[in-house]
């Protein structure tokens, strides 16, 4: 069969760094071909290359058989490749059909839009290649998996025939990642090539029938999925057997509860009900996992706990002691430390350095300072220390943090919040975006702490990662608790329905909700 | 000494250098037109700026209160709040000052100076608390805030001297504050006070809170990453609003050392321009402390030289004001010299970029 790209001896330099080293990436017509390795091992800069964003320094690039060069994107999506970025380029306000023919809109007596053939010619690609959409709804009103459906429309509406899907389903629930993959089978039944980057094992092996692996800008591994398994294409990119499972002890706890949650009430930006009267606890040595589709209420919660939202009702405890309308300064001094969802917004200062990223918490204590003036030698022999410890990989204790890779990124912020030494650890999605190696010493690092009989609250959309970790699961549905589950009998079947907000024994809990 | 000067971060400098080259090509372009040569008008300013006591001290004597304005707006600014408002800040800080100057009698100087500075920084603080409290309290716009209260303290004063504070039927302006509150000059032929002295160590004193203080860390998160603070245990609120206090004191001071050195009593003309042109200075400056300094002794040099080329040509003294504008026009778009880094990676081959990059690996 006919290679749809073949991308030869592609090398790329940057100052410093060989982010391709004579790399060969070969996609058969019609095949989904996965494209894998960790942050930084050079994946997004193969694709930018060959989607015109720049070009390598070295290497051929053929489509279809045919030598091109690309100056732009524009050249790109002329030659029929289509990209979908990790993050959506959408307008928020502006509805799918206008969203999807920006840029390119159908005329109608040369200067003004044909609404009419904008949306005729929408609704056929969709219902073509069976992607159902609403294309009079806005953007804004969309859920993220429709986000991407329209990402993947805007490249179909422009000719594509080869469609690079960027880490498409780091923002997906289990149940949207199913209907992604559907979508994906359709796109190669009629005669769609497509390049699927993931990090993500599980999905490699259901859905491609090649993979490439990169590992630090070299090509490590190139082969049909079903000549291969996940341990191998795991030792393939990051050079070592990993434990793609998390080994950790059983442990009784019947002390009291370090962080005690009593019907708490609490509203999201727009003022709607966010959290309706939850109530749980969290003992010492235990990892309670919170798992729920995205904006259900969880980020609510934590910004509630640790002083980033207002309560409107309901108490929060630390070892017994009330805590709700304290500052975020001193919620962090009854000894909550926290991972943040959102590393980049919330978890670190990109325009600072490392060091400065990783004492901020502590920056006005001793031995960082004293008297308001800093010890930077205090500093940098601390930060060497954690930068050690925590394996984060940089030339500098002084760089900026925006110069480290997403997994170097985490690192810093775990290191720092388990540094705090605290009572409570919150984890919020302490592993989104992160590469494997890293996950699995992110993973190392919070069981870690729950041995030392530290509480552990952790959220995340991951089941894998709330069920490996997790003593105890709560689910959360539209600001609700729908479920309390020990952690060993949970599988994955019944958390998916909990988290879609259907209970098995619905009848009862419904009566009961109802009677409410 | 060679790694040290690979370790130095030339854009800014090489910013700067072209942006006032840039300047002055088109500020000859107008020479041009008006028949003079710009080379040896240039020359006659960098004489009157930077050749001969009086001539360096006048420069001196036009850096003093920029110093001061620039640092008001930097602290401000590092927290992320624009404080337009220095300009007014600084008037009240000067009539403030004259008050104290001329109503309190019988201080020895040593007393009489610093309590006359006081006022002026209290009553500075205080004015630029109003917009601090609309925004940090209310969320009201400080930019739009700080616009209004200087046309205010514009009016403000302008009542003062012309009704209670008025000396005499004769003109618009208060008594001159006695000899015990004025600031000693540094010569006899010009109006360079130890003014200037306190300028410089204010600076320095910046940059060293800037650069080693918990307090100077804490207004750069804040104003970098102000969610990233607030979750990190500090309140951006809090710094901010201090933040703006100390912009305000500091205006409030320029304005005290202005009237306390050079003018000794407030005038309905009092000079207007120098905590507009602080902003500038401080853009000038890319946004830290030595830079903004620099940058005010170098403006203040541009202006002594153009108020020479005044007297001897027919080109108005406010080329200095063109000048500094087109400048400050050029660094803020650097984006447009961006041709220039390319040309430095010529000159390395690409051999020396795979050593480089297996030595670091």
């Amino acid at each position: 069969m006919a290679y749809a790209v073949e991308m030869l001896g592609i090398t790329k330099y940057f100052p410093g760094v060989v982010a391709n080293d004579s790399v060969d990436l070969k996609v058969k017509e019609g095949e989904i071909h996965a494209l894998v390795g960790e942050n930084g091992a050079g994946k997004s800069t193969l694709m930018n290359a060959l989607y015109g964003l720049f070009q390598p320094d070295e290497g051929t690039i053929k489509i279809n058989g045919e030598k091109v060069v690309m100056q732009s994107s524009n050249d790109a999506i002329q030659r029929g490749i289509g990209m979908v970025h990790q993050k959506f380029k959408l307008i928020p306000s502006f509805t799918i059909v206008e969203n999807i023919c920006l840029g390119s809109e159908p005329r109608k007596n040369k200067y003004f839009i044909d609404k009419k053939e904008e949306y005729k010619s929408v609704v056929e690609i969709s219902d073509k290649y069976g992607l159902k959409i609403d294309p009079s709804s806005k953007i804004r009103d969309c859920a993220v998996g429709i986000r991407q459906r329209v990402e993947i429309l805007k490249t179909l509406y422009r000719k594509a025939n080869i469609l690079i899907l960027d880490e498409p389903t780091s923002v997906l629930t289990p149940q949207e990642t199913d209907e992604l993959f559907k979508v994906i089978r359709n796109l190669v039944n009629k005669g769609k090539t497509v390049i699927f980057i993931t990090h993500k094992l599980r999905e490699v092996m259901e859905i491609s029938d090649t993979v490439t692996v990169l590992r630090k800008g070299k090509l490590t591994g190139f082969k049909p999925t079903s000549e291969t398994n996940e341990n191998e294409i795991a030792r393939m990119m990051v050079g070592r057997d990993v434990l793609l499972r998390v080994d950790k002890k059983a442990i009784e706890s019947e002390q009291k509860p370090i962080l005690e949650i009593e019907d708490l009430v609490s509203t999201d930006n727009r003022g709607l009900v966010a959290l309706n009267q939850i109530s749980f606890e969290v003992k010492p040595g235990e990892i309670l996992g919170i798992a729920g589709v995205q904006g259900n209420g969880q980020s609510e919660l934590i910004e509630t706990i640790t002083g980033l939202r207002k309560i409107e009702r309901g108490i929060i405890k630390i070892r017994s002691k009330k805590i709700n309308r304290f500052s975020p300064k001193s919620i962090r001094e009854t000894g909550i430390s926290h991972i943040p969802e959102d590393r980049i917004e919330r978890g670190l200062n990109l325009d600072a350095t490392i060091e400065e990223n990783l004492i901020v918490t502590s920056h006005d204590k001793k031995p960082f300072s004293s008297m308001g003036i800093f010890d930077f030698n205090k500093i940098e022999e601390f930060s060497e220390q954690l930068i050690n410890e925590y394996d984060i990989r940089t030339s500098n204790s002084k760089n900026k943090a925006e110069s480290l890779s997403g997994g170097n990124m985490q690192k810093i912020v775990v290191a720092r919040e388990i540094e705090e030494d605290p009572d409570l650890l919150i984890a919020a999605q302490p592993t989104r975006g992160v590469d494997i190696g890293s996950i699995e010493f992110i993973h190392k690092k919070i069981i870690e702490a729950r041995d030392q009989g530290k509480a552990v609250l952790l959220v995340s959309t991951e089941l894998d990662e709330i069920m490996s970790l997790s003593d105890r699961i709560i689910v959360m549905y539209e600001g609700e608790i729908v479920k309390i589950i020990p952690g060993g009998i949970a599988d994955e079947e019944e958390l998916g329905l909990l988290m879609a907000g259907i209970v098995p024994d619905t009848l009862q809990s419904k009566m009961r909700r109802e009677a409410k | 000494m060679k790694e040290f000067i690979n370790n130095i971060n030339w854009r800014p400098f090489i910013i700067i250098f072209l942006s006032l080259l840039l300047s002055l090509l088109i500020g000859s372009i107008f020479m041009i037109s008006s028949g003079y040569n710009p080379l040896n008008v240039y020359l006659m300013m960098f004489q009157g700026a930077f050749i001969g006591k009086i001539n360096i001290m006048n420069s001196l004597k036009n850096a003093t209160p920029l110093i001061f304005t620039s640092m008001a707006v930097l602290i401000a600014f590092r927290t992320g709040t624009f404080n337009i408002g220095v300009e007014g800040q600084l008037f009240m800080g000067a009539i403030a000052a004259a008050w104290a100057g001329f109503s309190l009698e019988g201080l020895p100087s040593i007393i009489h100076i610093p309590l006359s500075l006081l006022f002026a920084i209290i009553a500075g603080a205080l004015y630029a608390m109003i917009p601090a409290i609309l925004k940090f309290k209310f969320n009201v716009n400080e930019i739009i805030t700080t616009i209004m209260l200087n046309s205010i303290a514009f009016l403000f004063t302008s009542y003062l001297v012309n009704y209670p504070l008025r000396e005499s039927p004769m003109a618009p302006q208060t008594p001159k504050v006695f000899e015990s509150a004025r600031l000693p000059r540094l010569t006899d032929s010009s109006q360079v006070s130890v003014g200037i002295i306190i300028a410089v160590i204010f600076a320095v004193i910046f940059w060293f809170v800037f650069k080693k203080t918990t307090f100077g860390f804490r207004t750069r998160v804040v104003g970098e990453a102000s969610s990233f603070a607030e979750f990190s245990g500090i309140s951006p609120v809090r710094t901010a609003f201090y933040g703006m206090l100390i912009s305000g004191a500091v205006a409030g001071l320029a304005g005290g050392v202005e009237l306390l050195g050079v003018h000794y009593r407030f005038v309905e003309l009092f000079p207007t321009g120098l905590g507009f042109n602080g902003i500038l200075i401080a853009w000038l400056g890319k946004g830290t402390p030595l830079g903004a300094l620099f940058a005010a002794l170098f403006y203040g040099g541009i202006q002594s030289g153009a108020m020479t080329v005044d007297w001897i040509t027919s080109i108005p003294r406010q080329l200095s004001d063109t000048l500094l504008v087109l400048m400050v026009f050029f660094i803020a778009a650097e984006g447009m010299f961006d041709w220039v880094w390319p040309l430095k990676k010529k000159f390395l081959n690409k051999k020396d970029q795979k050593a480089g990059v297996e030595k670091n690996a």
